[in-house]
């Protein structure tokens, strides 16, 4: 019993109980922490923000030239040597995760990093130059020419450094490539050309130089390289293949018809369908967890209360990214069928944890781990709200935890993500009684005024997750007491009283505050740092194509590309 | 990446004498580095989270004590130990992402974070630390004098876990986190595979890398006055690094008779295996002379153990350690228990290499500590921490020093006790650097009193 107790402190611990949010507004950059403290209800709706901004010529909130992520680089030498194996599995350290999202901004790669690229790089090359035939651009004649070298370190280099080389770099790889030669022979030559091209910065980095633009000093315009960089690495997580190369240096991309129709391409060609799943999975992945607690893979429950969970944890993964996939491009991307479908894609594991008939495909030749759709019970589920991985990941390892549900909605649905915890919160903390339910218990936090502001705004919300147990199954009663799912939402635009996740969907699902939110999550994933008050334009119009297509989530990616705030760059001094 | 490199003949002798296949550890006979006039070393031992202060703390008096149950692992050490009782690591509050477990990355640096976009959702989380950690300030000038293999070795374990920043305790400066190594094969491959090559293949080899990274570097060079200066930093370290590894290239690879056994292949996640690995191959470093500057990351801060079931423990480490029953406290002692073994099992190793008239372990100095005070409580006060042996004389062991007065059950509020900072200098002190003050000036007065 006394675990009880020590979870009440945790959630506390969980959320600040300092500090508070403007009623209905999302939380600015940086302000909250200058923000008064008060205890003023929430009562004002969101308002779309007036943008001065939007009146002026384009200007971006101050982004760093960014590091390719471990998942960048997989899937960047998978599309350039046709190599699945994954390096960055045995990469020493991680990528750093910034604004929820994974994004290396900030630190050069430490010498142990810088080891790790050498070791992939070398096992890289000397894998490829065992077919020689199909790494270099030459007929069988003219392997083993300096002129088959030439063309390789042109053709190859330009895809590795996603832009032709120049003359400097032309010389130093040919030199570096007779360094080989002499030592060894041809193959060992092009050997070293690759090791080298895959460490360079030019490789590790995407690299944004841009051009000046007139009269708006540090404000840079990306040329058609970078920009095709861009679109390939916010869209694929990856490099441009040779089309968006092409594109970029036909003059294509010069204009907004150029642009769209790369990017529809890359969102709906079938041959690349596989890329664009790839970066769904990384931006679902980042979205659904909070930032500060373990991700789904990490996540552990009480073997003896939940013996299944410990074999349903990978299909709760697979699950949740095949349900995104399926809704981004088998459906109709709306930010309101992902929060409401009453089916899902999973396997017939999990059809079981939700009590769902399986579908005819997995009842006749499916293998238990096959992947297929299915519907759900009625009434009992509601797209990603329900989703057994979400519920995982937002509950403690033998109970719920409506405090990590509601902060999951307020800021990674709502964009109105609370303060972090106070250094004093134990003196906060108040005595319960742990045998009391946990709402009762939770109930404290708003006895306490140091704690009500924020969390007023977090455990109504979460309440209305209490059928949903540790690991997501659907329950109407706790013990021996009926679930109490009753909550409130409060601070929005959609506020009102919550019996279940049912009234929840259906609000969040209408509101425009969480279109304009969804659209700021994707600007993080893309740009790899959180938005600015510079970005409010941009911001601003994103959302207002998110309400005039009902919330598409596909469409946004294409305005998004497609925008001027997308093909220009603010150079940072500070922090990201 | 796994078990590619082979084990060297002499070392699998070693291994068959040993007559045990999981990782033997043989003692050695003498160090390598009497040649060089036994060197002063530095051990970072980091244990997540904290304990429960209660039952770390000894009792009696600075001369006349007796250690507690968590520390009576250490006993046989005991004449060899500094028990420090009041530190504070202060410098978490002095930025942004102060409530307890972001101070892993403030322990060693004595600075605060920046402002930054590491926490959940908000823009006013906080970023990396803005100074560097005392092992990378020690062994960069360690570096300016002499050329080892590697600078500094950085290990541990369960790096994959959780909150990427909770796994950095190390960095060369503002922003520049040094990452873990956390398999023990990596390791052995760094510190070893080289030297097992003929010469012949070796220089081969050197040669080849030392091409690629002229070219790289040279890739550098042209790139970095192209990007916006804001960008410029970066490359400016980026390329610091590449040097760096540039001259460990020139570095001739010096036979060693301490070429430990090629740790065996083990999940990451057998973590005593693991951690067992790491102390051996640290001191295989140490005595072949291939660095003087070592940290041991005890799991990744918060994430620490994960659920510790090998110590017969079903919740996690972070859960236990918020628990404030006795059973729950109890439980946190018994974590705290097995690291303190790990740290003597890592003393008994380094007490195994004869050096002059003692032992690697009195030329060393390991100090062993923790984020918070109190865990339950996320208190920055009262760290726990002990410090092994006495960096050949620099500091006066067999002594239990108490700062302050900070409570048994932790607290925020200033008790009289010492900065972290100030034991920081007095490390730089011990290793030869004659520094007044390290990490945040406003929360460092000078060396730790009484240390020497």
């Amino acid at each position: 019993m006394q675990q009880l107790r020590v979870l009440v402190v945790l959630a506390l611990a969980a959320v600040a109980c300092e500090g508070r949010i403007e009623p209905g507004q999302e939380s600015p950059s940086g302000l909250e922490d200058q923000m008064p403290s008060g205890h003023e209800d929430p009562t004002n709706p969101v308002v779309p923000r007036p943008s001065a901004s939007c009146n002026g010529p384009v200007d971006v909130g101050p982004g760093l030239i960014l590091r390719l992520t471990h998942v960048e680089y997989d899937n960047t030498v998978r599309d350039l040597l046709g190599d699945s194996s994954r390096p960055s599995r045995g990469f020493i350290g991680e990528d750093a995760v910034v604004a929820g999202f994974h994004a290396n901004p900030l630190a050069p790669p430490s010498e142990a990093e810088l080891d790790s690229y050498r070791g992939a790089a070398e096992t890289l090359a000397d894998k490829a130059i065992t077919n020689l035939p199909a790494l270099v651009p030459c007929t069988a004649t003219e392997i083993g020419s300096d002129g088959c070298a030439d063309k390789f370190i042109r053709t190859f280099g330009r895809r590795a450094f996603r832009r032709a080389l120049d003359a400097d770099e032309v010389r130093a790889y040919t030199a570096l490539f007779q360094v080989g030669k002499s030592a060894q022979d041809f193959a060992f030559g092009i050997a070293l050309v690759l090791r080298a091209m895959l460490q360079s910065p030019a490789f590790l980095y995407r690299i944004e130089v841009g051009t000046a633009v007139v009269g708006r000093p540090g404000l840079l315009k990306l040329t058609p390289y970078e920009l095709a960089s861009r679109m390939s690495y916010v869209l694929w997580r990856s490099m441009p293949d040779e089309e968006l190369l092409t594109a970029a240096e036909s003059g294509k991309l010069d204009t907004p018809a150029g642009i769209e129709a790369q990017a529809r391409r890359m969102l709906t060609s079938p041959t690349t369908l596989a890329r664009v799943r790839g970066a769904l999975a990384d931006f679902a992945g980042g979205w659904m967890g909070i930032p500060e607690m373990p991700v789904l893979a990490d996540t552990t429950k009480d073997p003896a209360m939940f013996r299944t969970f410990a074999t349903l944890v990978g299909d709760m993964q697979r699950e949740q990214d095949a349900f995104f996939q399926e809704i981004m491009l088998n459906q109709d991307a709306r930010v309101s069928t992902l929060l409401t479908a009453t089916y899902t894609v999973g396997t017939a594991r999990l059809a079981a944890l939700y009590g769902a008939q399986p579908s005819m495909s997995m009842s006749t030749t499916a293998k238990p781990t096959d992947l297929a759709r299915f519907d759900l019970p009625a009434g009992q589920r509601f797209g990603i709200l329900t989703q057994a991985g979400l519920m995982s990941v937002l509950a403690h390892e033998t109970e719920t935890s409506p405090i990590h549900r509601g902060l999951w909605v307020r800021s990674m649905l709502l964009c109105q993500p609370p303060p972090p915890p106070p250094d004093n919160i134990a003196d906060l903390a108040p005595k319960v009684d742990p045998k009391l339910p946990i709402k009762q218990r939770l109930s404290m936090h708003r006895a306490s005024s140091a704690c009500a502001s924020c969390h007023s705004l977090m455990d109504p919300v979460g309440f209305a997750f209490e059928n949903y147990d540790p690991i997501g199954a659907y329950r109407t009663m706790t013990g021996r007491a009926p679930v109490d799912a009753t909550g409130e939402l409060t601070g929005t635009d959609v506020d009102g009283p919550l019996a279940g996740v049912g009234p929840l969907a259906d609000k969040v699902a209408r509101s425009a505050q969480v279109r304009g939110c969804m659209t700021r999550q994707w600007m993080r994933f893309a740009f790899g740092r959180h938005e600015d008050d510079a970005d409010q334009c941009t911001v601003d119009t994103l959302t207002a194509r998110m309400s005039a297509s009902k919330g598409d989530m596909k469409d946004l990616l294409m305005a998004l590309t497609l925008h001027e705030g997308f093909r220009h760059r603010r150079p940072a001094e500070v922090t990201p | 990446m796994i078990a590619t490199a082979r084990p060297s003949r002499r070392g699998f002798l070693r291994a068959a004498a040993a007559g045990t296949a999981l990782m033997p550890f043989v003692p050695f006979l003498e160090s390598d580095a009497e040649a060089a006039g036994f060197p002063r070393r530095l051990i970072l031992f980091y244990v997540p989270i904290g304990t429960y202060f209660p039952m770390w703390r000894p009792s009696g008096t600075e001369t006349s004590f007796t250690l507690s149950p968590v520390l009576a692992p250490l006993e046989p050490y005991k004449s060899k130990l500094i028990v420090l009782d009041g530190i504070d690591n202060v410098a978490v509050s002095g930025g942004p992402g102060k409530s307890g477990h972001p101070g892993v990355n403030c322990v060693w640096t004595g600075a605060p974070h920046s402002a930054g976009n590491f926490a959940s959702g908000g823009a006013s989380g906080y970023g990396w630390p803005t100074g560097p950690s005392v092992d990378q300030v020690v062994a960069t000038e360690i570096a300016r004098n002499v050329a080892l293999r590697l600078n500094s070795l950085e290990v541990g374990f369960n790096m994959t876990v959780g909150v990427p920043q909770f796994g950095v305790m190390s960095f060369k400066g503002a922003n520049q986190p040094v990452p873990v190594i956390a398999d023990p094969q990596t390791v052995y491959k760094t510190l070893f595979a080289d030297s097992q090559l003929t010469p012949g293949r070796l220089e081969a080899l050197q040669m080849a890398r030392k091409s690629v990274i002229d070219t790289v570097i040279g890739d550098v060079k042209r790139v970095r006055p192209r990007v916006p200066a804001g960008d410029r930093d970066k490359f400016d370290r980026h390329l610091e690094n590449l040097r760096v590894i540039e001259g460990k290239l020139n570095v001739p690879t010096k036979t060693c008779s301490r070429v430990p056994p090629q740790p065996a292949v083990a999940p990451l996640s057998d973590f005593p295996r693991t951690i067992d690995a790491h102390m051996s191959l640290v001191t295989a470093a140490f005595a072949c002379d291939l660095t003087r500057v070592a940290s041991i990351f005890g799991g990744k801060e918060s994430a620490g153990l994960n659920a510790p079931t090998f110590l017969g423990i079903n919740g996690s480490h972070h859960l236990t350690t918020h628990r404030t029953d006795a059973a729950g406290r109890a439980l946190t002692a018994k974590i705290s228990i097995w690291y303190m073994e790990q740290l003597k099992t890592l003393l008994d190793r380094l007490a195994a290499v004869p050096e002059g008239n003692g032992t690697m372990l009195d030329n060393t100095v390991v100090v062993c500590a923790s984020p918070m005070g109190n865990p339950a409580n996320h208190n920055y006060r009262g760290m726990p921490i002990v410090m092994a042996g006495s960096c050949g004389g620099a500091f006066r062991t067999g002594r239990y020093l108490k700062f302050g007065n900070y409570p048994d059950y932790g607290s925020n509020a200033d008790h009289g006790g010492q900065p972290m900072n100030n034991l920081l200098v007095s490390l730089c002190n011990a290793m030869g650097l004659p520094v007044t003050t390290f990490g945040d000036k406003r929360f460092c007065t000078g060396p730790l009193p009484r240390l020497t």
